[in-house]
């Protein structure tokens, strides 16, 4: 039995090019470790078990004849259920899609990651439509945390990092509006890239908010979060080269410093008195923050009007209800908001003139529970669903790139970093990954190990 | 400027978001205006920190307007 508990995409991907392992073969292992996990432990909510194999035995056909497949031969990935398959109906989470269109293609996300050799298997739960920060889908069911079934695995597309977090897949190509894939990243223990606005793809993946959608990869390894945003990007060059010298690494303060649980500081403290001995403070999350939660309901609210109109009792209560409320917002504060969001984005860049990486915590502590979804914030108890991403959401208005590692702490459960950076400089992110694993400062925990 | 704000907006009431429903001709059952009215006073709380910001005038969206 191929072991893809731990074997990474580019492993699996080299011994399949070797000829040493049938892609046929990783991809019957990852879709009985689906089965046998069932929906809301693998955090797949519909698995394409003829598509997938035939897939992977063409791969192997290609070996075979002594080509080579590409760079994610026979890896097999799952994507959140927003990114179209070719003759399936992409319900977003929901109902109301469910009865169709049937999908003409797939997503050009889907098709540059096959197009490289890999294999998708099925796709992922997400809050509906994308809109929660905690994958509790009232059609499709709660997506189990692999390191406790008791926790939430956060969200929207918490069924992806679940996925990867639980060793079904190594890697999930995910969406992030303003923390969707960085939150559930955080508290399943997996790797997360929240890229630039604009960087990859969004083709046949159905929008949210316009404004702030992106696509991006979840991986428990940073060379397979590396290898598929390049293929993602079809070889365009680095915007931004990460720098020569040392470096500067700078711990964000004010917004990001409250509402800290204390296991989240211990688990920090380490991190800290490496890297974090010159603090930023980046002005204005706050404000960041309510407009980018301004857009959101105004522009998911108008996306999502004419379903309204039609059901509005389709709709999972938790959603209906925020987008019925986005509804009823004045334009002028939506566009407010847009006019905060140009003049933030410019002076967001100044802090990197100082700095070339800024740290965060990913969120607030550890994931909360299913019976009881909620948080601390401002010395208050909150839902959990609108506030999970109190960390993601300021730096998603900015159009900053973010990666989020899981923490080396001894805690029961994963708790996560956030990493910004330029515009552009997904590279130097990824340097300075590298650095904090090299370190021990950062480690993938495997569920059921804890420490 | 776009001028902070003044006074302190009233806080949304199942009432008022029955009426502001219907100007919009948005025909939603009864069960959805208890939520709508929680989550509209968790936007206005947005819109009040949003307010606090004082705009240039000539600062322009992040919207791209082209014909």
């Amino acid at each position: 039995m191929i072991d893809l508990h731990r074997d990474t995409a580019t492993a699996l991907a080299a011994n399949v090019r070797a000829g040493t392992l049938s892609a046929r073969a990783v991809c019957e292992s990852a879709l009985s470790h689906i089965e046998r996990l069932g929906r809301d432990g693998s955090g797949f909510t519909h698995v394409l078990r003829s598509r997938a194999l035939l897939r992977a035995e063409a791969v192997d056909k290609i070996v075979a004849a002594g080509l080579d497949p590409g760079p994610l031969a026979g890896v097999p990935f799952g994507a959140a259920d927003l990114f179209d398959v070719s003759g399936q109906v992409t319900t977003a989470g929901s109902l109301i899609r469910a009865s169709g269109p049937f999908a003409h293609g797939d997503a050009k996300a889907i098709a540059l990651l096959e197009a490289a050799g890999a294999v998708l298997v099925g796709t992922q739960n997400v809050d509906e439509f994308g809109y929660g920060f905690v994958t509790v889908n009232a059609h499709y069911g709660t997506t189990r945390n692999p390191h406790d079934p008791d926790r939430l695995v956060g969200g929207a597309a918490g069924g992806s990092a679940a996925a990867v977090a639980a060793g079904c897949v190594p890697v999930s190509l995910a969406f992030d509006t303003n923390g969707s894939l960085r939150v559930p990243a955080a508290l399943c223990g997996v790797m997360g890239l929240k890229p630039t606005y604009g960087d990859l793809p969004r083709e046949g993946c159905l929008p949210f908010v316009n404004s702030l959608d992106v696509v991006g990869p979840l991986a428990r390894d940073l060379d397979d979060l590396i290898v598929v945003r390049d293929v993602l990007r079809q070889g365009a060059p680095e915007r931004v080269e990460p720098p020569h010298g040392a470096l500067r690494f700078g711990r964000m303060l004010g917004w990001f410093d409250r509402n800290v649980t204390d296991e989240m500081r211990a688990a920090l403290a380490p991190l800290w008195r490496e890297k974090g001995r010159v603090g930023r403070e980046l002005q204005f999350a706050e404000l960041a923050r309510a407009a980018a939660s301004v857009i959101i309901a105004t522009e998911g609210a108008n996306f999502h009007r004419a379903r309204l109109d039609q059901d509005a009792m389709a709709f999972d209560p938790a959603t209906r209800d925020r987008l019925l409320a986005g509804l009823l917002l004045p334009a002028d504060d939506y566009l407010r908001a847009q006019r905060f969001r140009a003049w933030i984005a410019v002076r967001s860049r100044a802090q990197f003139e100082l700095s070339d990486v800024l740290l965060s915590p990913a969120v607030p502590g550890y994931a909360p529970t299913a019976d009881d979804p909620t948080m601390m914030f401002d010395g208050e108890r909150v839902r959990a669903r609108s506030h999970l991403g109190i960390y993601t959401q300021p730096i998603s208005l900015m159009g900053l790139p973010a990666l989020v590692l899981p923490l080396a702490h001894d805690g029961p459960l994963p708790l996560g970093i956030q990493l910004v950076a330029a515009p552009g400089a997904e590279a130097t992110l990824f340097a300075a990954a590298r650095q904090l694993v090299a370190e021990g400062l950062v480690a993938v925990p495997t569920p059921g190990v804890t420490g | 400027m776009s001028g902070e704000i003044e006074t302190k907006p009233a806080r949304p009431t199942a009432d008022g978001v029955r009426a502001r429903l219907a100007e919009a001709g948005i025909d939603v059952p009864e069960a959805c205006v208890a939520g709508t009215v929680a989550n509209l006073i968790v936007l206005q709380d947005h819109v009040a920190v949003l307010r606090t910001f004082p705009l240039d005038d000539h600062s322009r969206s992040a919207l791209e307007f082209r014909v």
